[in-house]
């Protein structure tokens, strides 16, 4: 990408939101109930794409309307973030989902009403806004925190700093929300693990696994973030990393893989930019529990615990695949999980020397 | 006469005004603004019970009857110092604006102030009183006494147009205790032990030593009887200090004048409020109140229609205790005790009569007179384990639901009052009957709601915490008909209102102020409530429902605002212009958008739903 290029591809957000605006004014003008159309969402209008194996958004689509009092108060939510926005491209400035929030704040002059009350409301208004424009939050200048670290031997440059993952002690990068500007110099792995829990990473950084292994170690804490997912993306898709997901054995660690893998129902309308169908499930598995002696660091399941894992494996993409059925109905039998913690049992470096590098050498994966 | 009766005498007469001074607080006089409150009280209970007995009497004549009007003239006369020598109390200055009064010994002398000086003479001391640049000082017998100020004294007036008294009755009247006609009636009476304006008599007399006085016309009398009465305290009888015959404004009627130590505090303990809400629950009542600042307020009547006159009933032996039950017997004029049985209790028949003598062994033929005590107390509890039949119930005389409303709607022009009225019940033979009412805003203040308490039309200021009436409004759940609460009270503009009419009122103690809490009184006051809270709650909705309306109506010119702003960003184009779009888009919009917000209000909208729907079940389920 070059200068123009995103000078032009602001140029041509703008103007998405422009014609967003205008859209309403003019049926304002004509006198007609001013509405938005968006994509419904939630899981009743989620579909799993089998052929590309993502998630997406069905065709069911809901109308928004100005002149409804359930409508009324979201509608302006979502007109005040697309204003918010367009000033921000304009200004070529970013702000985050927090300050978005305090820059839409304000009481309308001469009420007592407050244009939004809490960030609930704001992250809505602007995952409305990006259903509704095709824009996704970064390209509407608006980042999540920062949540995940990767390491690994890899130079990147961003915003004109040059950045080696390698050199970044026992942090490593704290990946932004917004990664699509940055550029890769020079990749030195032949693949990318994901860790679950951020203090697996913090263990493996602390050996230099990613240099013993030859690779690039990610985490965050818990589910993926955005930013995560598209630099794990973009990872494989320019770099041709294959990308191994390693998390807890119980139902949640086995969505995060899930959401990675396939895209998530909250985001499912971003799933070709964020999912990554690619990418394999190195465990823990139910087998790993006896391989590695790990049963005596079984926990009982909670009610909720099991509530869960017969929701996800009622799920279309899990439904259909045969190991994954099976692998889940050990889980079920089992009503027990595992924390990948209970590895440092066996010894601090236990998983980088022994875990990982047997499932790769043995392709010992969940797909 | 046998010395012992001679003794019985005696114990009798210092037990009454021992009782008294040993249980004011029981009666009502523990401080002082509670002791100006109750003499007004029973001064007031008995004009009003008076005047309406007047009515009642005229009627069955055929005469139409003399509606009540009452007088209350509440002046602060004096002030008032405890004279004490060595810390002990000697005696008690009293000071006018013309005159000086001392009470010593029971006795008191007045007298003007001449050169700043005064001299009093008592029988066996003198007082000297000296005024020196406004300050007071005062000796006795020559030496410097110390001096402390008192409550107040004021100088109560309350004046009737009821029948008057006959001037033979009125020092018995107002001059000895536990006299009176009431004492033994089974009828609904505003005051029912027979201890009231006597002991404000007795209080007025120990707190400043002034008579009461006393003036009484009768119809066929050209002149009012006056009277100055005082209590023998020893003796329990009354003294007639002064006679003489005076003018009176009414045909007939009478007036009591008494001088007391008190202390007025306006508010809604005080006086203001017990004169307010006396009118409140009797709408056929004119009341002229004169209160202690020289301001007149007139609460006239609203009704021409006297309330129904309360019939007096026999005693329900369920609801007898041994001692009447005695006196009963004694008293008797029947024969035999069968027919004493049969005659003189309510629900007993001649055969129940007999069976239940014969079943503990007497002859129902021995006189009423010669059942001792043991023998009273097994007939009493045999009749009292039997199912006799209710006592009847149309003795009662309510409020009615209509003369509530109307007398809320007066005084407070409520946005919305409800009176319930229930049937009548018994509760241990005695036949009660409860009314509540609920009224809201208006002239209604404050954001709690308030509860006044009545029992046979007689206002409760005082225990309220003690009471049946208060704990019965406290245990109803009103968060259930949608109303806010704070500690148990719904909150709002409103006021409550329950009223307990009973042959006799279950007070807690002498002093009246607190009914005590028998189940069915509680149950029944529970569902009149709860039927009162019902509708109010309707109406709450309704009007919630309507000021909402507007308020979502509002909403979208709210909103419009902020569109406008968003849009103008968006777009580039003025921001007043599309202001004025939006504004020529809700013109356009305005039936389509009331049928949005109507629509939404009736999603939304359960509660009053269910409420409704309570309603027209005319639920008589309680909540238990």
């Amino acid at each position: 990408m070059d200068v123009s290029d995103i000078e032009k591809a602001k140029k041509q957000r703008i103007e998405i939101l422009e014609k967003l605006g205008k859209g309403v004014y003019s049926q304002i003008e004509h006198g007609e109930n001013p509405s938005l159309t968006l994509p419904t969402r939630g899981l009743s209008n989620v579909k799993y794409d089998k052929e590309n194996r993502i998630i997406t958004l069905g065709s069911g689509m809901s109308k928004r309307y100005f002149l409804n009092v359930g409508h009324v108060r979201k509608f302006v939510q979502t007109m005040a973030m697309a204003a918010l926005s367009k000033e921000l491209i304009k200004s070529d400035k970013h702000t985050s989902l927090r300050s978005a929030f305090y820059q839409v704040r304000r009481t309308i002059p001469g009420t007592k009403i407050d244009v939004v009350d809490d960030q609930v409301e704001t992250n809505k208004a602007i995952e409305d806004l990006e259903l509704i424009t095709g824009l996704t939050r970064e390209q509407l200048h608006i980042n999540a925190n920062k949540a995940g670290s990767v390491a690994g031997e890899v130079v990147i440059e961003d915003r004109g700093d040059v950045i080696d993952w390698s050199k970044l002690g026992s942090g490593g990068w704290a990946i932004p929300s917004n990664v699509e500007d940055i550029i890769f110099r020079k990749v030195d792995a032949k693949f990318v693990i994901y860790f679950e829990k951020s203090t697996m990473f913090e263990r493996a950084n602390e050996d230099k696994a990613w240099k013993k292994l030859h690779c690039v170690i990610m985490s965050s804490q818990g589910q993926a973030t955005r930013g995560i997912r598209r630099l794990l993306q973009r990872l494989h898709e320019e770099e041709g990393l294959p990308v191994y997901v390693l998390v807890d054995f119980d139902p949640w660690g086995v969505y995060i893989y899930s959401a990675i893998k396939f895209g998530s129902i909250a985001l499912a309308h971003a799933s070709d930019r964020l999912a990554l169908p690619e990418a394999k499930f190195i465990g823990l598995m139910a087998k790993d529990i006896d391989r590695y002696g790990l049963r005596r660091h079984l926990i009982k399941f909670k009610d909720i615990d099991a509530v869960r894992l017969k929701q996800i494996k009622d799920y279309d993409w899990f439904k259909n695949s045969k190991e994954w059925q099976e692998e889940l109905s050990r889980m079920e039998k089992l009503q027990a999980k595992v924390e990948l913690d209970a590895f440092t049992a066996k010894g601090l470096s236990f998983m980088t020397d022994e875990y990982i590098p047997n499932k790769i050498k043995e392709k010992d994966f969940l797909d | 006469m046998e010395i012992a009766e001679e003794l019985a005498k005696n114990q009798k007469a210092i037990s009454v005004t021992e009782f008294f001074e040993k249980n004011r607080h029981l009666l009502g006089f523990d401080n002082k603004q509670k002791a100006l409150l109750t003499c007004v009280k029973e001064a007031v209970d008995n004009a009003l019970d008076a005047c309406e007995e007047q009515g009642h009497m005229q009627e069955k004549q055929g005469i139409s009857p003399t509606l009540p009007e009452v007088t209350v003239d509440v002046k602060p006369l004096s002030d008032n110092y405890q004279l004490l020598n060595e810390k002990q109390s000697v005696a008690q200055l009293m000071v006018t604006k013309n005159e000086i009064s001392i009470l010593y010994k029971g006795k008191t002398l007045s007298k003007q102030m001449r050169g700043g000086k005064a001299n009093l003479q008592f029988d066996d001391a003198s007082f000297e009183v000296t005024e020196n640049n406004g300050k007071l000082a005062v000796s006795m017998n020559g030496s410097q006494l110390g001096m402390k100020k008192n409550a107040p004294v004021f100088l109560v007036r309350v004046m009737d147009n009821g029948p008057g008294i006959i001037a033979s009755k009125i020092p018995d009247i107002f001059g000895r205790m536990l006299y009176g006609s009431k004492f033994q009636a089974m009828k609904q009476n505003r005051g029912q032990q027979g201890i009231g304006i006597h002991s404000a008599v007795l209080y007025s007399q120990l707190t400043t030593g002034k008579p009461a006085k006393i003036v009484s016309k009768i119809r066929s009398q050209k002149k009012a009887k006056m009277m100055k009465v005082q209590i023998n305290i020893l003796k329990n009888e009354p003294e007639v200090l002064e006679e003489g015959e005076e003018d009176y404004p009414y045909e007939s009627g009478t007036m009591i004048e008494l001088e007391l130590e008190g202390l007025y505090v306006a508010g809604n303990k005080g006086l203001d409020e017990y004169i307010k809400r006396t009118s409140l629950v009797n709408p056929h009542a004119t009341i002229i109140y004169i209160n202690p600042n020289g301001e007149k307020v007139v609460y006239k009547r609203i009704t021409d229609k006297l309330p129904k006159e309360p019939i007096a009933i026999k005693p329900h032996p369920h609801g007898l205790e041994i001692g009447i039950f005695m006196r009963i017997l004694k008293n008797s004029t029947e024969r035999t005790l069968v027919s004493a049985l049969e005659n003189e209790l309510s629900r007993v028949s001649r055969q129940v009569a007999e069976q239940t003598i014969k079943g503990v062994g007497l002859d129902p033929k021995i006189k009423p007179q010669d059942v001792d005590r043991t023998q009273a107390l097994s007939i009493l509890k045999a009749l009292q384990s039997l199912d006799l039949m209710r006592p009847q119930t149309d003795c009662l005389s309510p409020i009615g639901e209509e003369a509530l409303e109307s007398s809320l709607k007066k005084e407070f022009a409520p946005e919305f009052v409800k009176a319930i009225g229930r049937k009548p019940e018994v509760y241990r033979g005695m036949p009660f009957q409860i009314e509540v009412a609920v009224a809201y805003g208006g002239k209604i203040q404050g954001e709690k709601a308030v509860l006044m308490r009545f029992a046979n039309k007689i206002p409760l200021l005082f225990d309220a915490s003690s009471c049946a009436l208060t704990q019965s409004f406290l245990s109803i759940d009103y968060t259930r008909y949608g109303l806010k609460v704070e500690n148990k009270v719904p909150l709002g503009p409103m006021i409550f209102l329950i009223h307990i009419a009973s042959v006799w009122v279950p007070y807690t103690n002498e002093s009246k102020n607190s009914v005590a809490s028998y189940p069915i009184i509680v149950k029944e006051i529970k569902l009149a409530l709860q039927e009162a809270v019902r509708n109010l709650s309707v109406f709450l909705n309704r009007k919630h429902r309507s000021s909402l309306f507007q308020e979502r109506i509002n909403l979208f010119d709210k909103y419009g605002i902020e569109l406008a702003y968003s849009l103008s960003k968006l777009t580039d184009l003025d921001e007043e212009k599309i202001k004025r779009k939006i504004a020529e888009l809700l013109e356009k919009k305005r039936e389509e958008v009331k049928a949005s917000v109507e629509e939404s209000l009736s999603q939304t909208d359960v509660v009053s739903n269910k409420i409704e729907n309570d309603v027209s079940n005319n639920g008589e389920n309680s909540e238990e």
